[in-house]
């Protein structure tokens, strides 16, 4: 059985599904016998999908509308969209 | 103009080629929808990326007028998003060069002294953002990825919150595949330790 710095090793593979089938059963096995790491995997998990499912704020009308402006002012500067621009 | 109350709904991407064809062919409209799509995603982004709601409404404009501008350089063959978070990635950069943030060491390694051993090894709440309320959750969230050193907080927004892969990840802060995987896991470990006193089972001591 893997210990806890195995896990560790594999941890950022198996978060991402990228692990083997021979590495995740390791890890699953290590995972039901260390609590510690169990809250690992776990808290790592509810992170990732708390940012990933954090309500997207539409943006103030009038910022939308600013750079609507700024757009059509350009589009009036030149008859077409792509004008190319200096690299930085 | 009428504001939507909710971003758009995922595109689906031949209805998005078609809006890049008719904007690259100088449809105005069609820029517009595309940009309404991706307003809110971008204008968070940018906040992540800034800490700064000011920074992130003009890094939101600069992103898309340049975006409009160099449209012709838009390969159709990959995502219309991805592009735009390169170009909304460089003007953060910029950004936060002016305000004297190191930027430069983006491709090296780098020890923030920040442990990513676990210290709170507690139980998580088994539905942790239903214990606040919806704008008290944002701050908190938004208050630990502004925490974590620039490096990790890029690679966790690029890879966990923008859903880009690992490939597209590298490809863009021009670091390699394993560097990506090695921040990857330290911001993920970082976020977690600073989120742990928020979300666990058991929050006595948790500041109000």
């Amino acid at each position: 059985m893997i210990k806890c710095r195995q896990f560790f090793e594999q941890l950022g593979d198996y978060l991402d599904g990228d692990a083997g089938a021979a590495l995740r059963s390791d890890v699953e096995r290590h995972i039901g016998h260390c609590h510690d790491c169990w809250v690992m995997v776990d808290s790592c998990k509810k992170t990732i999908s708390i940012y990933q499912s954090q309500e997207l704020r539409a943006i103030p009308a009038e910022l939308h509308d600013r750079l609507m402006q700024a757009l059509e002012a350009r589009c009036r500067g030149s008859k077409k969209p792509a004008e190319p621009e200096p690299e930085r | 103009m009428a504001m939507n109350l909710q971003p758009a709904p995922p595109p689906a991407v031949d209805d998005e080629l078609s809006l890049v064809v008719a904007a690259q062919a100088g449809d105005l409209s069609a820029f517009e929808q595309l940009m309404r799509r991706y307003e809110p995603k971008i204008f968070r982004l940018a906040q992540h990326m800034t800490g700064s709601e000011a920074d992130a409404e003009d890094i939101l404009q600069e992103t898309f007028l340049k975006a409009f501008s160099k449209l012709d350089q838009f390969q159709r063959n990959s995502r219309f998003y991805t592009w735009l978070v390169r170009i909304a990635i460089n003007e953060s950069f910029m950004r936060l060069r002016k305000r004297r943030v190191n930027v430069v060491s983006l491709d090296q390694e780098i020890d923030t002294g920040e442990e990513t051993v676990p210290r709170d090894v507690a139980d998580w709440h088994p539905d942790p953002e239903q214990q606040y309320a919806r704008s008290e959750l944002q701050e908190i969230l938004n208050r630990a990825i502004g925490s974590l050193a620039l490096p990790y907080r890029m690679v966790f927004q690029l890879r966990d919150v923008e859903g880009l892969s690992t490939e597209e990840t590298a490809d863009l802060l021009q670091i390699s595949v394993p560097a990506v995987k090695s921040r990857l896991l330290r911001a993920r470990l970082q976020l977690r330790e600073k989120l742990a006193r928020y979300f666990r089972k058991d929050r006595e001591g948790v500041p109000q």
